[in-house]
């Protein structure tokens, strides 16, 4: 994206301005902000739900301007808030909308039916027959998920996908999101003001107020050194125990092994998980890798891997 | 009810002749209701002015009606048809308009993001959405028009007004009743049928 601003007709500034930002292909951007900070704005710039009315963007290296707006959507996923599945339609028509409008033939639509509930835990065969109101919101929305999937696009578009259903449900999905973006490497551009969301599924966050970005970096880095006020105070910056969760076991332990430790924590934990499992009551844990003991971290790694960061 | 017994086979044949004139109308009537709801569901002007025109209409007794369209058209069938379709507009179009428009926003939104044209969002989501809706304005056409369509015997169109208008003439109260029950018949059975597809789109 470059120099994007979005004004629309009769508001005296406007809801996007002047923003410029490369997402690399394969990351998961999370823009953050409070409402009305142009967030969805500048993602529905991206599938040309909205027309820019300064600048360029790219997509995969064309311009989105370039191509008729209808086949670039095709091509990019795209997951809301209300979900909006379509209520006459099976769970498996409902997923295989796309593949039609591209006339993908009927062999190939049911096997990637199939593959997409799997993907997002529906079991295909219990599934596929079913109606969108016979599924609670959070089914609906791993529907909702497996829709955007479904043509392979090269990006995915998810305006608060989450904001509707319960905290435990929330939670399940936001690891969905991560095992899938892990697993098919799709790059997601994911629009929330959930300050913990963003900490949790980020590769970086794109912090936005008043139409511009005040800061783009990674979780970390934006907890530590936060660029200004607004975004320490977005992000509850002092907070260290916010740190916690985005910094892993392993970054932090020695390679020295305490033979007797009975709790012990896993390399690939984060250091949240392995203070709670300190706060049991011993000053250091061994750390296992694939259930050897690889080291331990005590209380006092914890404090310096948490102040170094 | 003796005459009814007596001449069925009269009276079924008039039935006939009834259906046809409704159902006639009724088809020509959809294929004009259908765009003047779409475009009245997308524009509040085409939706005040259309419907204000229709119920206007609407409100022409219908008697009056055939009366003044003989001069134009003549007497039969084809000027009854006329009638019938004027009166079936303003309840095809006004539940057409209403069921459109009471997609939700969000499933319009998931339509366009996943790159629906226009065409596509009306075909494969709005109308789908907007079936239980439709057909229930049909049902309450249908039944309206097969009340109506016994008027259309007077300006010799046929179907069971030619009983009621015997009866009235011949001072023959059987043959009334029979038209009469037969017309009632028909809309009872017409509103099961229309109800029953309502509630299987519904489901």
């Amino acid at each position: 994206m470059a120099g994007v601003g979005v004004r629309y007709p009769g508001s005296a500034t406007p809801a996007v301005h002047d923003v410029s930002l490369t997402i690399p292909t394969g990351e998961l951007a999370v823009f953050l902000g409070p409402s009305g900070c142009g967030k969805s704005t500048l993602l529905r710039t991206i599938n040309r739900l909205i027309e820019p009315t300064d600048g360029t963007i790219h997509v995969d290296g064309t311009e989105v301007r370039a191509l008729d707006a209808v086949q670039l959507r095709r091509r990019i996923g795209y997951v809301i808030q209300a979900v909006g599945l379509f209520p006459h339609l099976t769970i498996a028509q409902n997923i295989a909308v796309v593949p039609e409008l591209l006339n993908w033939p009927k062999a190939k639509i049911d096997a990637r039916v199939d593959e997409l509930l799997a993907l997002v835990r529906l079991e295909p065969a219990r599934y596929r027959a079913r109606l969108p109101r016979e599924l609670s919101g959070g089914e609906q929305q791993r529907v909702g998920v497996a829709r955007a999937l479904a043509a392979e696009p090269s990006i995915i578009l998810m305006d608060e996908p989450f904001g509707a259903v319960d905290a435990i449900v929330r939670a399940t999905l936001q690891d969905e999101v991560c095992r899938i973006h892990r697993t098919l490497g799709t790059t997601i551009v994911f629009v929330t003001h959930d300050v913990d969301e963003a900490l949790k599924i980020a590769d970086r966050i794109v912090v936005m107020n008043t139409g511009t970005i005040v800061q783009a970096d990674t979780p970390l880095a934006m907890l530590t050194k936060p660029a200004s006020p607004f975004v320490a105070q977005l992000l509850d910056a002092g907070d260290t125990i916010r740190r916690l969760g985005l910094i892993g076991v392993a970054q932090a332990m020695r390679a020295e092994i305490v033979a007797q430790s009975t709790v012990t924590v896993d390399a690939k934990a984060t250091l949240r998980e392995a203070l709670s499992a300190l706060l049991g009551g011993i000053e250091r844990i061994d750390v296992l890798r694939d259930g050897a003991r690889i080291g331990s971290i005590g209380f006092d790694d914890v404090r310096r891997a948490t102040s170094a960061a | 009810m003796t005459y009814l017994f007596g001449h069925f086979g009269i009276v079924a044949q008039l039935a006939g002749e009834h259906l046809a004139l409704v159902a006639t109308a009724l088809v020509i009537a959809l294929a004009i209701a259908f765009p003047l709801g779409i475009l009245a569901a997308r524009s509040e002007r085409v939706s005040t002015l259309t419907l204000g025109a229709l119920g206007a209409l609407y409100a022409i007794p219908s008697l009056a009606l055939l009366v003044l369209l003989v001069p134009i058209l003549g007497l039969g069938f084809w000027t009854a048809v006329v009638a019938l379709v004027t009166y079936a507009q303003m309840l095809l179009v006004r539940n057409i308009a209403i069921g459109l428009r009471s997609v939700p926003a969000a499933q319009i939104e998931a339509a366009k993001g996943m790159g629906m044209t226009s065409a596509q969002r009306l075909i494969r989501v709005e109308i789908p959405y907007a079936l239980p809706i439709v057909v229930g304005g049909l049902r309450i056409a249908t039944v309206s028009l097969i009340a109506i369509a016994t008027v259309a015997a007077f300006i010799n169109a046929g179907g069971l007004g030619t009983l009621i208008f015997a009866g009235i003439h011949q001072d023959d109260p059987q043959r009334t009743i029979a038209g009469s029950m037969g017309a009632a018949a028909l809309a009872i059975v017409a509103d099961a049928f229309f109800r029953t597809l309502e509630r299987r789109l519904r489901a």
